[in-house]
């Protein structure tokens, strides 16, 4: 053989060497990384909600009680702007039983995030003989006209998270907005991790679709994350609205920074997302996420996720249809209400939150 | 006598010229035929003025898109950058409305743009560096949203103009300006295509773009040519989305390019080029139209909704490698016939 | 008991009998044995039904006096048949032993790959041919000759008792044939290799050959030795006795004006044409010969303009018209009727009306109207050159052949044409379209048009042309007048033999 045959042949015992060396480390490294996990503080944070004193506090939680029978027979359109998104999904649901339950017809749209969509959709609603139109507008600025038609034909709009402060004007045709309190949502999570580790650099997750109430939400997080001695370091936006996503943003906050104490993220899937890129990574840190869905519970009750926040989303569904309601019954309603989060998920509380599903029946068994 | 038979003979030629002209086609417009016959029994509701007017204004932008996309397709391209170069005019077109610029100003500058886009970016690469097309329009359709993205700093810009309002929600002699726009769209689209050169070489350039060289057809020119067209077309419908929305947004529907290469694929356009037609294309918007609209009245949910478009879609696609079957079978019993 | 022999070996495709009994017998092993014949003579038919590529109609194959048949080329191979051609089918990324072993790599235990016997034993093969190349050098590094080389040795280890080498040295050089040619002689000195030589080069065949085999016609007409064979012996038997009758069936010849129309002069496009000078007058028909590679097409796509040439010029009625373009040469009167029809000639999906539109319209502003009056000229030429079709705008695609040939040169004629180029102009055409093309041909030369051809077909270049130029590995070897020609001469000519 020549030389040259022979040395290709040392190489390539060496490579091979080298490969199984690799890769035996790495085999026994992972389940060596699982063992070490961080537990949970016993009981994690906890959060009194109530002790929120922004300018959320001082809104209205509710419209006036509908009287039944007083609007006869009523079609309620509602817009869910993303399919397969469980909190939007769970708000939808309980906006369904609302209007079951005050004898109303009930029409669901979906927008698949575009806009054009939603458009169309909010115009066949108007064909459809709506007469109330439920919508999270995808851009506030977008449906001026099409919204002003509506308006002009007596169809009530109401919207979820139209504007990110209810002093700011609400665009015309609104009647009202139902808010999900981001403001009062961000307090809660920085209270969160600001009791979990105190003093600590933090990074944010955002989301990389420019929507305007999660842009609002991530501003006020490091808001209240600063006002709460928090050191904010970092933000990353998702791209895909995915745990996968929230992975891919994690992974760049730890690798930025050596000494970050805690994520903070704007929905439940980018906190797990990120709870996994921290296992991945060996890094033992805090995880704040918000919403509540499945992602959450499931994290918090691992012990992967230290809090996060269930968004009243059944509360959010039935205060739009009962605004409504009001409205076509003459009532005056309220610029907007807000519905903050109904309860905070730590490992001490979370047995005893009730899901939406949970609630949902019982909404539903109460309409009978 | 000889006069009346031959004249006889060209008429029979002419039917026979249609029937042949159509074939690409017919199958498209028979289905649009039935989903409407379907949709108007099933759903009170559906033939309303105010739904059909819904259902046409809703498909204006695909409409216009899909025509220009008919004669990227044709050449044996395809143009992915249409939604983000309309995302491109329209904020475009706010911004100038918005800086006081006079609405019929405004509309001319950002065709021209639309244009110059197009020449310059898609065009130039594909048909001068001869570049492989699916890769630059996928370039600039992403290099383009980013563009977007930055410029509007992630914001909408509402616009207040009365002309473009108009082309939104104004009507003319009772139907709306953006079936106006569709009308003289699929007319002009019908001009180029069947009595022009440019639009005889586009054919011929996709057919086969050896024999259309050898010919004396200066192809880089055609395919500067298809891309400018696709991108003007990509304006136009910018202007109609501004209008109906009120505003321009940053936000960049990522299934357009898509929709409409489906819908020319349904049109009877085959992805190979050098056969096909805008009015097979129109139908096959037409097509996606009424399905969805008359899905979403059913109150079919829209998962459903996306499982059945996306079965009829692979019918349809169905029907290509059926059309050549049959033209194949055609074919070969006629030179049966002749020798 | 002969190596290998096929016997009395019939072939027809569609209604053309390529072979009608023909034979070939290679005696033993170690002998090289060449199988000559001009084009058309059922060379390639013997030999794909040799590898396994075909089945015979009729006729029988024996492999050491035993009777074999192959269902398909692998078939072949197993037997023993390996073919080597002008293009390599070697994995330019793996080292010269990966491909020497292909598909048959030594396993160790556990079923890898035993590398270092990989490599031992491709060195084996390599010296037994005394072949200097190293055996871990990644086969895309060599040159064309050496990856030849490794091709041999491939067969060689596969135990081949049969190497064909169908024209694999044509795109070589003379000395990198010589390189090949010594690792043959080396394998056949081993003994247990036969080697069948295809080749169109009679040098190459005096220098490499033992024996001969000719073919004409689809049958064998000889066997013989090559060292007692004469050059000229070899060529009579390649062209026989026919005496075509040029001057019965051809119009008298235009003699030449005084001024050429088309003068080219020493035109060098890089891998096809080395140096070709020619002219052509007004009104005359010159018609290029030679065998498949001698680099005629690609002369006149370059006379066209669709090709670059590095050197050399050309002119038109004195106008230089070198790399000038498609459009110039259109515009200066030039038509082109290229080689492969379907992807180069027509618009299969269009109508003939369109067809015929496109190069006389080239022009004209790209947005505006074609108009009534083209039309109508387009449908005089339709029916000038008789095309059989069921309408003007019936699609090319559903039209013959010869009518398509027709669509392709009718679409010149809307204008009035100086040079009329043609590549193959009667290929896949029925006899009668043919004769009806040749005719059309005359019509137009006889208006004045310069007329350059190029085909491998001897019996046509003799019957319509004026003129007949050979062209041999890319130069023209022969001008003379058709009256003088011969099938004799012009078969000379095409295998490099200067003109005795």
């Amino acid at each position: 053989m020549s030389q040259v045959s022979r040395r290709n042949m040392k190489f390539r015992k060496v490579y091979t060497a080298l490969a199984l060396g690799a890769a035996s480390t790495l085999a026994l490294g992972i389940p060596g990384a699982a063992f070490s996990a961080p537990t949970a503080a016993p009981g994690g944070p906890s959060v009194a909600l109530s002790e929120y004193k922004g300018v959320e506090a001082a809104l209205p939680t509710h419209y006036a009680e509908p009287k039944p029978g007083a609007v006869k027979s009523f079609t309620i359109g509602f817009m869910n702007p993303s399919g397969g998104n469980q909190n939007l999904q769970a708000v939808q649901d309980a906006a369904q039983a609302e209007t079951k339950r005050l004898g109303g017809r009930f029409i669901a749209k979906n927008d698949n995030v575009d806009i054009n969509t939603q458009l169309n959709n909010f115009k066949q609603l108007l064909v459809q003989g709506a007469d109330a139109i439920l919508l999270y507008p995808l851009d506030p600025k977008a449906l001026g006209p099409a919204i002003k038609q509506a308006k002009e034909k007596g169809v009530v709009v109401i919207g979820y998270d139209v504007t990110n402060q209810a002093s700011d004007a609400l665009p015309e045709g609104y009647v009202s907005q139902v808010m999900q309190g981001r403001d009062w949502q961000a307090w809660s999570m920085a209270k969160a991790m600001a009791s979990a580790k105190p003093g600590g650099q933090i990074g944010l997750i955002g989301f990389a679709v420019p929507v305007p109430g999660i842009e609002y939400l991530v501003q006020r997080v490091k808001y209240w994350s600063e006002q709460m001695g928090l050191k904010v370091v970092g933000r990353q936006d998702n791209r895909e609205d995915s745990a996968a996503g929230g992975k891919v943003a994690a992974t760049a906050l730890l690798g930025a920074n050596p000494q970050l104490a805690g994520i903070i993220a704007y929905n439940d899937p980018s906190a797990a997302g990120a709870a996994a890129a921290a296992r991945i990574a060996g890094r033992h840190i805090s995880i704040v996420g918000m919403n509540g869905d499945d992602f959450g519970v499931q994290g918090v009750k691992k012990g992967t996720i230290t809090a996060t926040f269930q968004n009243d989303a059944v509360g959010q569904g039935v205060q739009g249809v009962i605004g409504a309601y009001d409205v076509l019954a003459g009532i005056k309603v309220p610029k907007a209400i807000v519905r903050p989060p109904s309860a905070a998920i730590t490992a001490s509380t979370v047995k005893g939150v009730k899901s939406w599903s949970q609630q949902l029946a019982e909404l539903e068994r109460s309409g009978d | 006598m000889p006069e009346t038979k031959a004249h006889g003979a060209a008429k029979q030629g002419n039917v026979r010229k249609f029937i042949r002209g159509t074939e690409r086609y017919a199958a498209v417009v028979i289905i649009d035929i039935v989903l409407v016959i379907v949709f108007s029994t099933a759903l009170p509701g559906f033939l309303s003025v105010a739904n059909i007017s819904n259902l046409l204004t809703g498909s204006a932008v695909l409409w216009v898109v899909s025509l220009g996309m008919t004669f990227v397709v044709v050449s044996a391209g395809i143009d992915l950058a249409v939604a983000a170069q309309m995302g491109l005019s329209g904020y475009l077109l706010a911004t100038l409305l918005l800086a006081g610029t006079s609405s019929w100003l405004a509309i001319s500058i950002v065709l021209v743009f639309s244009a110059a886009c197009g020449a310059l970016v898609n065009g130039v690469l594909i048909g001068k560096a001869g570049l492989n097309f699916f890769v630059v329009t996928l370039g600039s359709m992403t290099a383009f949203t980013g563009v977007v993205n930055i410029w509007s700093d992630t914001r909408t810009l509402a616009v207040d103009d009365s002309v473009i309002l108009a082309i939104g929600y104004g009507t003319f002699l009772g139907v709306p300006i953006a079936i106006w726009i569709m009308l003289a769209a699929l007319a002009i689209a019908v001009y180029i295509q069947r009595w022009t050169y440019f639009g005889r070489d586009v054919f011929a350039t996709g057919g086969s773009i050896e024999a259309a060289r050898l010919s004396g057809i200066r192809t880089s020119r055609i395919l500067i040519g298809v891309y400018t067209l696709s991108a003007v077309c990509a304006g136009i419908a910018a202007l109609i989305q501004v209008g109906q929305l009120g505003a321009a947004s940053p936000l960049i529907t990522l299934a357009l390019p898509l929709q409409a290469a489906a819908a020319v694929l349904l049109g009877g356009t085959a992805f190979s080029g050098g056969v096909g037609g805008v009015v097979g294309t129109a139908a096959g918007v037409l097509f996606i139209g009424i399905l969805q609209n008359g899905l979403g009245l059913a109150g079919i949910s829209s998962y459903w909704q996306q499982v059945v478009t996306g079965i009829i879609l692979v019918l349809a696609v169905g029907l290509d490698p059926l059309r050549k079957l049959l033209g194949d079978l055609r074919r070969r019993r006629r030179l049966v016939r002749q020798s | 008991m002969s190596l290998f022999e096929l016997r009395g070996v019939h072939r027809s495709f569609g209604g053309i009998q390529a072979l009608r009994g023909a034979s070939l017998k290679i005696a033993g092993p170690g002998s090289v044995h060449a199988l000559l014949g001009s084009n058309g003579c059922g060379k390639s038919t013997l030999l794909r039904i040799a590898t396994g590529q075909l089945k015979p109609d009729a006729g029988e194959i024996y492999l050491d006096g035993r009777q074999v048949s192959f269902a398909e080329p692998r078939d072949a191979l197993r037997h023993g048949i390996s073919t080597v051609t002008q293009e390599t089918t070697l994995a330019p990324a793996l080292t010269v032993a990966e491909n020497i072993l292909m598909g048959r790599l030594p396993r160790g235990r556990f079923g890898a790959i035993d590398w270092p016997q990989v490599f031992r034993a491709a060195r084996e093969v390599l010296d037994s041919l005394e072949l200097d190349l190293p055996e871990d050098a990644p086969v895309g590094t060599l040159r064309p000759d050496q990856q030849q080389m490794v091709e041999i040795a491939r067969a060689f280890s596969m135990r081949a008792r049969i190497l064909v080498l169908d024209e694999a040295t044509s795109a070589l050089s003379s000395d990198e044939v010589q390189a090949v040619f010594r690792t043959v002689k080396g394998a056949s000195k081993r003994g247990t290799m036969a080697t069948i030589l295809v080749s169109h080069r009679m040098d190459e065949i005096y220098d490499l050959a033992d024996e001969v085999t000719v073919l004409r016609d689809g049958q064998t007409i000889s066997t013989r030795c090559v060292k007692d064979t004469g050059r000229d012996t070899l060529i009579s038997d390649m062209v026989g006795d026919a005496v075509t009758p040029t001057s019965a069936v051809r119009a008298p010849s235009r003699l030449p004006a005084s001024r050429p129309r088309l003068q080219v002069r020493d035109v060098f496009t890089a891998g096809y044409v080395e140096s070709a000078t020619l002219s052509v007058a007004p009104g005359e028909i010159v018609g290029i010969t030679g065998l498949t590679r001698s680099g005629a097409n690609e002369l006149l796509e370059a006379i066209y303009g669709a090709r670059l040439i590095e050197r050399g010029d050309i002119s038109l009625d004195g106008r230089n018209l070198t790399n000038a373009g498609i459009n110039t040469a259109i515009r200066a009167g030039i038509g082109f009727v290229p080689a492969d029809r379907k992807w180069q000639g027509v618009l299969l999906n269009m109508s003939v009306r369109h067809n015929l539109l496109i190069p006389g319209t080239s022009e004209r502003f790209r947005l505006s109207r074609p108009d009534r009056s083209e039309l109508e000229q387009v449908n005089r030429v339709a029916e000038s050159v008789s095309i059989r079709m069921e309408g003007a705008d019936s699609p090319v695609s559903a039209l013959s052949g010869g009518n398509q040939q027709k669509v392709v040169i009718g679409k010149w004629l809307a204008k009035p044409l100086k040079l009329l180029l043609l590549a193959e102009p009667s290929r896949g055409v029925d006899v009668k379209a043919k004769a009806q093309i040749h005719d059309l041909l005359r019509q137009i030369a006889s208006g004045g048009t310069a007329v350059l051809f190029a085909s491998t077909e001897l019996d046509e270049v003799v019957q319509l042309a004026d003129r007949i130029l050979v062209m041999f590995q890319g130069r023209i070897v022969g001008d003379l007048p058709a009256r003088e020609a011969s099938e004799y001469t012009i078969t000379s000519m095409m295998s490099g033999v200067p003109d005795a």
